[in-house]
């Protein structure tokens, strides 16, 4: 699990005990997305690539096989 | 150059799609941009089934003028660009596809079966002239596509064009009951089935077609009919069916008065299919007392599958009952547009609900 996706996990728990709302997890995963690649994460009113942004999500931190 | 026409232009000057012909002229021009192109291409016909004069002009030669065709290209980005295209309809024919000869006779015939995938295939190259001589195979082949066997689909096929051959061959004679009748195959081969038994095989019978009861030849179901309908061209009728059709479906509208395909006999027709002499001695095997450890992993492993399936029927239906719990999604956010997070997240959400809330065994844990 990467950096982004445990803050997200630790954000749904917060959700999930009643202490946050899911919108301020969301914005928390943008706050750290955002200055990796503000043209590929940007705010305003602009759009933000799907494919781009599942793949900063999912992708592994660690090296899991090498060839 | 040998080539094949495309397209029913003259079909009275024997300018038929699919004709061959050999190149012999050509007339060419001038381009929008300087440049020369092909006006009109003048061929020789391939053995036409008449004899073709045009004024000016050899026996059997033709002019084959060029044709525009319009399309519209899509862009990723949606947009689109209309497009022309000015061109003689022909195709070079030093070589043509099985699907291309079909009613082709050549008497010289070389065939490349290696690329050939069945035996319809096969069938089509092998057979578009009479005789082996002038027949030439340029490569090795599988020949085990056509001594292979038939699929159980195919032999299933075969058995009941056998007894619909014979049905009208009683038919003609006179001798088939009156109460074996039917609008379509199916029903009518039940109805001779019902009256003759279903081990009952016609005379003529190839061999390998025979059924017996160690490879039976089982009762047709009957198929019932979708009745007529006379569809009213009234526009507001129209429209009601559009809007029916449209919320029953999605995407795939059904054909009015269609019954739906009985998911049960479908598997029978694919356990029919399926029957190999490998498969059913190991499924013997999964039964047997005191199993070897071979035997008892297949043993272990089958009711491992039966575990997993009750796992997942289990999780389906805890699923449901979550699904109200869950939260619905996230409010968008207006000023930094947040569409994407939104929908990645809730399906993120999603499954971590089911991680957290689903105990599983551990092992198919979904926790992120």
């Amino acid at each position: 699990m990467n950096r982004f996706m445990n803050v997200l996990s630790s954000g749904f728990h917060q959700v999930d005990n009643g202490q946050d709302t899911l919108e301020s997890a969301r914005d928390r995963v943008r706050h750290l997305l955002h200055p990796k690649n503000p043209n590929l994460f940007p705010y305003g009113e602009m759009g933000t690539s799907i494919s781009e942004m599942t793949e900063q999500l999912l992708k592994s931190d660690d090296i899991i096989a090498s060839s | 150059m040998p080539v094949m026409l495309k397209y029913n232009d003259t079909t009275e000057c024997c300018i038929t799609k699919g004709a061959e012909a050999t190149v012999i002229g050509w007339q060419t021009e001038q381009g929008p941009e300087g440049q020369t192109v092909l006006e009109t291409l003048f061929v020789e016909l391939k053995d036409p089934p008449k004899m073709i004069k045009i004024d000016g002009l050899p026996d059997n030669v033709v002019p084959i003028t060029r044709h525009i065709i319009a399309t519209i290209c899509y862009l990723p980005n949606d947009d689109k660009i209309p497009l022309s295209r000015d061109q003689v309809l022909v195709l070079p024919n030093f070589v043509m596809t099985d699907y291309a000869s079909q009613g082709h006779t050549r008497p010289n015939n070389i065939v490349d079966l290696n690329s050939c995938n069945n035996h319809q295939s096969y069938y089509t190259c092998l057979s578009r002239s009479a005789s082996a001589n002038g027949k030439i195979i340029v490569q090795g082949f599988v020949p085990k596509i056509v001594t292979g066997g038939t699929s159980g689909y195919l032999r299933q096929e075969f058995r009941e064009l056998e007894l619909l051959d014979e049905i009208t061959r009683l038919k003609y004679e006179n001798i088939l009951p009156d109460h074996v009748v039917g609008d379509r195959c199916n029903t009518i081969i039940c109805e001779f089935q019902q009256w003759k038994g279903t081990e009952y095989v016609p005379e003529h019978v190839h061999p390998s077609l025979k059924w017996n009861p160690r490879d039976p030849l089982h009762l047709l179901g009957v198929t019932t009919d979708s009745p007529w309908q006379i569809i009213k061209n009234n526009k507001t009728d129209k429209n009601k069916d559009k809007k029916t059709n449209k919320s029953d479906t999605m995407g795939f509208i059904a054909a009015k008065g269609t019954i739906p395909v009985n998911t049960t006999s479908c598997t029978q027709k694919r356990k029919q299919d399926m029957e190999e002499p490998e498969l059913s001695p190991k499924r013997k095997q999964l039964s047997m007392p005191a199993p070897t450890p071979q035997k008892q992993k297949l043993v272990n492993l089958d009711n491992m599958e039966q575990q997993l399936k009750k796992v997942k029927k289990s999780e389906t239906s805890l699923i449901q009952k979550k699904l109200p719990e869950c939260p619905q999604g996230l409010i968008w956010d207006n000023e930094n547009y947040s569409c994407a997070y939104d929908s990645i997240l809730t399906i993120l959400l999603v499954i971590w609900s089911y991680g957290q809330k689903i105990p599983l065994d551990g092992k198919h844990d979904l926790k992120i």
